[in-house]
Order: C-alpha cells, then sequence, then structure tokens
C-alpha cells in the first residue's frame, strides 16, 4: 500500500480529533447558531464537516495585527478546511512566504483540509486545482464509513488509523476527475492574456460595485495589507484594492482614481498579473468573493467573457 | 474613557470614583431644579443606544426631574416622519420590510443616498435593478443610484412637494388612481384634489426645473407597478419635512402600494437604534408607544405604571434645548451618547450654550467635542460591551449581546442612569436590562410580549409583536389609525434660496465611510483614510466661473456662519448647489446650516442654505 494514505472509521473520528485536543490548540469548524463558523473546540465532538462562512484566513494572516507585540507560536492546528480555502492559502503565500513574521507563524500552524463530496452553490474549484490538493497537512476524502486520509505531516498521525484498500486508493486517485464532472471547469487556459485592459465591462461593474471590500476580505488569496501607526502602536491589517485610499499618494496624486480602474486592477490581479509574475492565478474558484458580494459581481462572468 | 471625569475649577478634567459622580450630578440637577423649576433641566437620549437605556433616560426625566424636555437625534432627521407618517397612516415607521424589495416591481428613491448610508439597501436594489426591476431616483446630487435609474429627476433642493404633488397630478389626472383603495381605505381624498390641481406638471417643472415629461413618465411608472418609496434625510430636513412625508404617503394611498406584499413607504433610519430611540418615547412630544404627552388617557397609563403625576406641555425639541440654554431657560443639562457640537445646526451658538449652561453631564464612550464642555463626563459602554435590544428601520427588534470587555469602570447607561434615580430618591430596582424591557412590554403596546428568550429564537421580531410573532407588513387590513388620510399641503419657496446675495444652494449629507460627527469612525483607520478631510463640492461650471481649481481652500459663506474648506470639483452637483459632508469638526458643515424649523416636527433646514463662495483669507491656503 502507498505510503502516507490510511483509513479511519466513523466511530473512531471523534476519538483521533480528541487525541490531538490533548496536545495541541484545535481550530475547527463549528456550528454556532445557524452557522458554521471556526473556533477554538474542547471536544472532539463539537467538529461538524462542513464548509464555513468564512475562511480561516484570520489564523494565518490576522485582519488586524498590532506589530509591536510579539506572537505566542503555539502549535495550532486547523482542522477540517474546505479544499478552496487551503488551495487559496497555498497560492497568497507565493508573497507571503518574503515576509519573515509570516513565516514564523506558518511553521506553527497545521492544516486538515476536508474534500468536498457534492459541489456547492459558489464554488468553481475544479477550474484551478481541484478538490484534492497536493499540499497538505492532512487531507480527509468521505469514504462509505469512514475517511481516507492522506498524511504529509507527522502532526496529525494516530494509531487509530487503518490500511487502505485498494478500492480506497483508485477512489482517491480518481476523485479529482470524478469531481470535474459534477462540477464542471470553466476554462481559463491563456485568460492571463486574453483579459482585455480597456474593456467595457470595468464601467459596467464600477456602476454596481459600492465598494464596500466585502470580496478582498472574504477572498482567501488576498494578501495586501496596510501598516499604520500612532503615538503607542503599529498596526498591520488586511486592506482592499477596491477602496480609493489603497493607491493614493501625497498630493492627492492617484494612479488608480476611478472605481473602474480599480475593479480592473482587482480582476488585472487575480487572472493575468499572478500568474504571469508566479506561474499560478491569484484564486482558487472557492466563490467566497460573489457569495459576500452585496451586488454578486460574479467573478466567472469575467472568466467566461474572455474564454468561452 | 475608563473612569468617572470631574472638571475643577481650574477646568481640568480629574478621574473620580462612581459615587462622587453620581451625587455630584443628581444634586446638582435637583438644585436646579428647585431653584429655577423642572423645566429648566433638558435630557439628550441617544439612537446609539439601547431601548432600554432610552426608555429609563425619558422615565429619569419624566418621572424623576417632571419635565418632558427630554428628545433625541431623531428630531434632527426623522421628526417629520413620526409626525407624517402618525398623521396619514397612524404610525411612524417603514411599512414594508428589507426582505420584502425583492417583491417589488418598482423603486422611487428620493431624498435619499442609499448606497452610501444603507448600502444593504442600496445593493439590494442595485442586484433587483440588475434583475429587471424599474428604478426611479429623485435627488439634486447625481448620486450613485441616479447612474443605473430608469427615471432620473434633478429637482432642486427644496422642491421635493412640487414634484410630488406633480406626480400625483398626473396620476389623477391620467385616471391610473386605485379608485377601489381611495373609495375604501381612504379619507380626504376630494380635498386633497383640490390642492393637487395646481401642480401641472408645466408649473412644477417651473419650481423643480425637472422635465415636464420626466415627471409624467415617472407618475405612469410608479402608478401602474407594485412600487416602494425609498427616502430619508433629503425630505425631512426641511421647514416643509411634515409635508413631504405627508406628500409621499399621498402618493402611496391614491396608488394603493402600501399594505401589500412589494409595496410602502420606507423611511430610512440613520442610526442603528434610531427607530426604538422613538419608540421608547425619548422625545418631548410622545410617551412610549407614539402617545402624545397631552393624552390624557396616554399619560394615565404611565402615571400609573410609574406612580407620579407627568408632565402634559410637551417639552422642548433638541434644538429648542439648546436656544432655550442660550437665553438663559435651561440651566443645566444631561446629554447621552451625543455629540450636538457638530451634529445641530450652527454650532457656534452651539458652544455658547453649552457654556452658559450652570451644569452640564455628559455620558458617552469616548472624550466627545461636546464632553469637553462638561461638568461631570461618565463613561458608558459601547454597542459592543452590553446586552440590551436596538429596532432597526424595518421595525426589527434585535438583542445584541457584549462580544467585548468594558474598558475600566465603565457601566452601562441603563445603569448609570438607575444610580441617579435612586440618588434622587427613587426605589428603581432593574437587575439586568430586560427587567427593563419586562416594563415595556407591559405598556408599549407595539413591543407587547417581548422576552429576550423570544427575541434570540426568532433572531429579531418586526413591531407590533404579539405573542412573539412580528409583522413584516404593516396596514395590510386597516391603517394603525383606521382609514389612511391623505394630507396635502402646497409647496412653499424655502426661506432661503437662490438670492442675489446667496447665490448658491448648500445642502449637507453623509458619505461613505464616516458615520455622524465621527466619534467612532475617525478613530478607524482604513475608514480614516477613505475620507479624511472635509470638502465641498461644487459644479464644474460653478468653479470656472470663479476661477476655482480643484482641492483649492474656499471660503463658503451663508447668514450663519462662514469657513474654510478644500473644493471639489464635480459634475455631481448641478450649477448653483454646494454639497458639504458635516462629519468633520475641522470645517463643521453645521457651522453654516440653516436653524429655520419645521413648526410641527421642529426639524432644523438642514438641506437648504443660501450660500456665497469666496476666497480663503487665512494663511494656509494648501
Amino acid at each position: 500500500m502507498p505510503d502516507g494514505i490510511y483509513f479511519i472509521k466513523n466511530e473512531d473520528f471523534t476519538d483521533y480529533l480528541n487525541s490531538l485536543i490533548k496536545k495541541y490548540r484545535v481550530y475547527a469548524t463549528k456550528r454556532v447558531g445557524n452557522d458554521v463558523v471556526f473556533d477554538y473546540i474542547e471536544s472532539g465532538s463539537e467538529f461538524v464537516d462542513e464548509r464555513s462562512v468564512l475562511s480561516p484566513k484570520n489564523i494565518i494572516f490576522p485582519a488586524w495585527k498590532n506589530l509591536n507585540e510579539s506572537e505566542n507560536n503555539q502549535e495550532i492546528i486547523v482542522f477540517g478546511i474546505r479544499s478552496c480555502d487551503l488551495s487559496g492559502f497555498n497560492i497568497m503565500e507565493t508573497v507571503l512566504k518574503f515576509d519573515i513574521e509570516y513565516n514564523k507563524r506558518r511553521d506553527h500552524i497545521h492544516f486538515a483540509n476536508f474534500i468536498c463530496t457534492e459541489p456547492c452553490k459558489y464554488g468553481f474549484c475544479t477550474t484551478f486545482e481541484g478538490v484534492r490538493l497536493k499540499e497538505f497537512g492532512a487531507q480527509f476524502l468521505k469514504y462509505k464509513n469512514g475517511y481516507i486520509v492522506e498524511i504529509k505531516d507527522n502532526i496529525f498521525m494516530s494509531n487509530l488509523f487503518k490500511e487502505v484498500s485498494q478500492d480506497m486508493v483508485e477512489f482517491l486517485n480518481s476523485y479529482n476527475d470524478y469531481f470535474s464532472k459534477l462540477m464542471v471547469p470553466l476554462n481559463v487556459k491563456g485568460i492571463e492574456n486574453k483579459i482585455k485592459w480597456e474593456d467595457e465591462i470595468w464601467d459596467e461593474l464600477a456602476k454596481k460595485c459600492i465598494s464596500c471590500g466585502a470580496c478582498n476580505y472574504a477572498c482567501p488569496t488576498c494578501f495586501c495589507f496596510d501598516i499604520n501607526e500612532n503615538s503607542y502602536e503599529r498596526i498591520e491589517e488586511w486592506d482592499s484594492c477596491i477602496m480609493e485610499g489603497f493607491t493614493r499618494m501625497a498630493g492627492n496624486i492617484n494612479p488608480r482614481p476611478s472605481l473602474s480602474s480599480r475593479l480592473r486592477q482587482r480582476f488585472m490581479h487575480k487572472l493575468s498579473y499572478h500568474y504571469l509574475t508566479y506561474g499560478i492565478h491569484l484564486c482558487s474558484g472557492c466563490g467566497r468573493c460573489f457569495e459576500s458580494c452585496p451586488v454578486s459581481i460574479d467573478i466567472r462572468d469575467i472568466i467566461r467573457r474572455y474564454n468561452r | 474613557m475608563k473612569r468617572p471625569l470631574i472638571k475643577d475649577e481650574r477646568g481640568n478634567f480629574k478621574e473620580t470614583d462612581w459615587e462622587t459622580a453620581i451625587n455630584l450630578t443628581t444634586s446638582r440637577l435637583l438644585e436646579i431644579s428647585e431653584k429655577y423649576g423642572p423645566d429648566s433641566l433638558a435630557f439628550q437620549a441617544s439612537a446609539k443606544c439601547t431601548n432600554e437605556d432610552n426608555y429609563l433616560m425619558q422615565k429619569l426625566a419624566r418621572q424623576v426631574f417632571h419635565t418632558n424636555n427630554v428628545d433625541h437625534c431623531a428630531r434632527s432627521c426623522h421628526a417629520s416622519t413620526i409626525e407624517g407618517l402618525i398623521t396619514s397612516f397612524g404610525s411612524g415607521a417603514m411599512t414594508t420590510s428589507i426582505k420584502d424589495i425583492d417583491n417589488a416591481e418598482l423603486y422611487f428613491v428620493i431624498g435619499s443616498n442609499t448606497t452610501e448610508q444603507h448600502p444593504i439597501i442600496g445593493s439590494r436594489i442595485i442586484k433587483n435593478k440588475y434583475e429587471g426591476k424599474t428604478l426611479i431616483v429623485a435627488d439634486p446630487r447625481k448620486i450613485k443610484l441616479a447612474e443605473i435609474a430608469d427615471i432620473y429627476l434633478r429637482h432642486y433642493p427644496g422642491t421635493d412637494l412640487a414634484l410630488l404633488n406633480s406626480m400625483a397630478y398626473v396620476i389623477i389626472s391620467k385616471d391610473l388612481y386605485n379608485k377601489e383603495f381611495v373609495e375604501k381605505r381612504t379619507e380626504n381624498f376630494e380635498e386633497y384634489k383640490k390642492v393637487i390641481e395646481n401642480y401641472d406638471p408645466d408649473v412644477a417643472s417651473r419650481i423643480t426645473g425637472v422635465d415636464p415629461e420626466y415627471i409624467e413618465k415617472a407618475a405612469i411608472l410608479y402608478a401602474t407597478k407594485r412600487s416602494i418609496i425609498f427616502y430619508a434625510m433629503g425630505i425631512t430636513q426641511h421647514v416643509q419635512g411634515t409635508e413631504n412625508v405627508q406628500a409621499i404617503a399621498n402618493l402611496a394611498l391614491l396608488t394603493g402600494n402600501v399594505g401589500r406584499k412589494g409595496t410602502g413607504v420606507a423611511p430610512l433610519r440613520g442610526h442603528n437604534n434610531v427607530q426604538g430611540s422613538s419608540d421608547m418615547g425619548a422625545l418631548c412630544d410622545f410617551l412610549p408607544g407614539y402617545r402624545r404627552v397631552y393624552d390624557d388617557e396616554g399619560r394615565r397609563i404611565f402615571e400609573e405604571a410609574w406612580n407620579c403625576k407627568l408632565p402634559s406641555k410637551p417639552g422642548l425639541s433638541l434644538t429648542e434645548m439648546f436656544e432655550y440654554a442660550l437665553e438663559g431657560k435651561i440651566k443645566a443639562m444631561y446629554i447621552m451618547g451625543e455629540n450636538p457640537v457638530l451634529s445641530e445646526p450652527e454650532t457656534d451658538k452651539i458652544i455658547e450654550a453649552l457654556e452658559k449652561l450652570e451644569f452640564l453631564v455628559v455620558q458617552d464612550i469616548f472624550m466627545t467635542e461636546t464632553a469637553k464642555f462638561a461638568d461631570v463626563v461618565l463613561p458608558s459602554y459601547s454597542f459592543a460591551e452590553k446586552i440590551g435590544t436596538f429596532t432597526n428601520t424595518e421595525r426589527r427588534i434585535q438583542l445584541i449581546k457584549p462580544f467585548l470587555n468594558p474598558p475600566g469602570e465603565s457601566k452601562s447607561d441603563w445603569e448609570i442612569i438607575q444610580m441617579i434615580a435612586n440618588a434622587a430618591g427613587y426605589s428603581w430596582n432593574y437587575l439586568t436590562s430586560e427587567d427593563i424591557m419586562n416594563e415595556i412590554s407591559k405598556l408599549v403596546p407595539q413591543y407587547s410580549s417581548i422576552t429576550y428568550n423570544c427575541l434570540e429564537e426568532t433572531g429579531g421580531l418586526q413591531w407590533p409583536v404579539k405573542n412573539c410573532q412580528g409583522t413584516e407588513i404593516l396596514h395590510t387590513e386597516k391603517f394603525t389609525r383606521g382609514l389612511g388620510k391623505f394630507l396635502p399641503s402646497e409647496w412653499k419657496r424655502p426661506l432661503e434660496f437662490w438670492d442675489s446675495q446667496y447665490p448658491f444652494i448648500l445642502t449637507t449629507g453623509r458619505i461613505y465611510y464616516q458615520f455622524h460627527t465621527g466619534v467612532m469612525t475617525r478613530k478607524v483607520y482604513l475608514l480614516e483614510r477613505e475620507a479624511p478631510e472635509p470638502y465641498v463640492e461644487i459644479n464644474t461650471d460653478d468653479a470656472k466661473v470663479l476661477g476655482i481649481k480643484n482641492n483649492e481652500k474656499i471660503l463658503v459663506e451663508t447668514r450663519h456662519g462662514k469657513l474654510c474648506v478644500k473644493a471639489r470639483i464635480t459634475e455631481n452637483v448641478p450649477k448653483g448647489i454646494l454639497f458639504m459632508p458635516f462629519h468633520y469638526v475641522e470645517a463643521p458643515a453645521n457651522v453654516l446650516t440653516n436653524p429655520n424649523l419645521d413648526p410641527k416636527a421642529k426639524i432644523p433646514e438642514l438641506k437648504v442654505t443660501g450660500a456665497r463662495v469666496g476666497k480663503c483669507q487665512t494663511e494656509s491656503t494648501l
């Protein structure tokens, strides 16, 4: 049997999580009211295998942080993240890896992602990496009376794991292809060169957009931050390229003065610039941007516009 | 702020303990009340505080200090809505729900920059517009919604009534009105018809500056579709504010666009709890549940419940409180969570009034511009630190819970108020804010039978509530007052309009990133970055004629004051009109604004002030 692939039965699952909780802080999906959110859990039974309302970006890249305070870097397990969110974080890392503080934090965070069993309303992850990832700590796929587990990070190992069968391995290996039939990928081939700078679409979108910045905050790949200071703290916080002040310079000079130019920047960055620089699109296909958009601006429409 | 502050003889604030602060406050208030009579005190509640806080504030004023001089900022935003809609429909609130927006076919937005001030509702309108619904926008400024509107009516500031009356003229003359609805559900139609006859679109066009064809088109569309009217300060902040609101109600009555799914009249509220604080009777002329103070029957209910005699004379409105303070008739003021130095018209006079007071106590979360003038400052919890209820623009009563630890020794607003009542010898004994809600639910019919449990389970209920069941749409079977009443009025020229001395009209408003006087938002780095400084919008042609460059500091002068502020040259405002946001202490727009009041609702005419523009003489002309 191949290395690093195991099986865990449903009846062992809570015990498995409890064994992790004993040793580490576990930040996992749990239900609060009607919502599924990320929070530290005390017991394995709190965990739910569902997509959270927001990605756990805050844990790996805090929304607000006082740079004068040192971080308490204890080991944290992030359990139950969807593949799309983790894939987004991996993409974000192409840039954030140049930040020493980020790397220190990242070394102590261990991700266990869950592969979706059915397409969600907003996602189009098959367009990019797909539901089964290459980079993870542990990866879980529901299979009959349990989960197939892929392990890359030994922190997740357990003696509750069983051996996998040939069927399971085949199921796992063919899973991305299978899922692409359920969720047909969009064609992004060559989009980095096809997307147009001069296009009426940017003005059209600007008429709708109310520049709230929710797309940036919800996106698992958006890494822009701003640093500001006052007399007693130095704050790093998430920023949004939709805001006018994002590129405003001294003397009120702004290279992106209009909302349409800022929207264009956002989509150009997602679909073209990042690819041309790092060889990967700055999008994991999670769909969180248009899920959170109050006026439903849909990145899929932009992709379809240039690639039918 | 972490501890109560008391000002010493030298005018410096010193920290103190609660007992000292409360005893000083209470004894000074009692002293002044004794010496000059109860009506020498004034109390200001707050639309940022919970229903429970506001309920106790007005109870403190009325029961403990025997005065109706209690009011809050709803006065400067929606007092005309309360007055107008209560007289037309019987109930001064949004008749429909936010969810119901999706059921409408047409949105008529007048005097509301919805996407900037009510983005949840604004974005819902945008979404529906892109799904094929119709949008009519009437606003002197070319707001975001105007860009995607099917019809954009750019009328002059202060001519809303003429525009609305003219739309009614078209609807009646083209026989498009809902005869069945008018006959069965309304009264006073004949009177209305008589007044409306004077508003032929050609006539209205000369008043409003809108092409008669557009008025006609808009009226026909409005009458023939399921329509909701949205409005905000652009309608209410006028001398004719109440009449404006009634004219909107008239249009809805005329076409039957009220009381059904996908129709309605939607006044958009500014503060998170401006609906609730009005419901709680934090108004100088209304007791909780909108019983007039001069209504013996209404007063009796509270006199029995509170075991006291209540004053029947309406108190002073927010703006009047300051006038009276200037005249020396108000001697002490208790301000909770408001910042009138920035939010009220004629800032200089407000400051003078505050300085003239014998005693001022301010209760707030931060040291505000107003608190600087106080003798005692009491630190209270912010919304994030307390438990209580807020009532939002769609009448939804929602429970809030703390998610931050309060700083230092600060306390809930209601606790502080109760301490003062106790110190004054009243044995109030509310242990939790829920105790207060229990009392409210017995006395305010709209809130009857509400418990925190049922709010928590349902995630919030829209009043009127009965047996833990809310009401999505008001006036479905009959109006709260029985029949809907047509209340016609003639348009009057605003007291300040274009003239040879003041060739501009100054109108004020708010912007996306700042909230009111900026007490909270100006402390948030990213919001402040987006909108860091005050400005005045001026039309490109006007700027050219006057030789004004973009970002140049110019002098804006009105009959009430003057200030220097950066010009922003734009097509957003038409010729002859200036627009200025009022958030900024550096250039407080309300130094300039017009304090003329709507005689019924006592709301100041902040939207129309005669103005002129000149060169700025100060040394820093950057």
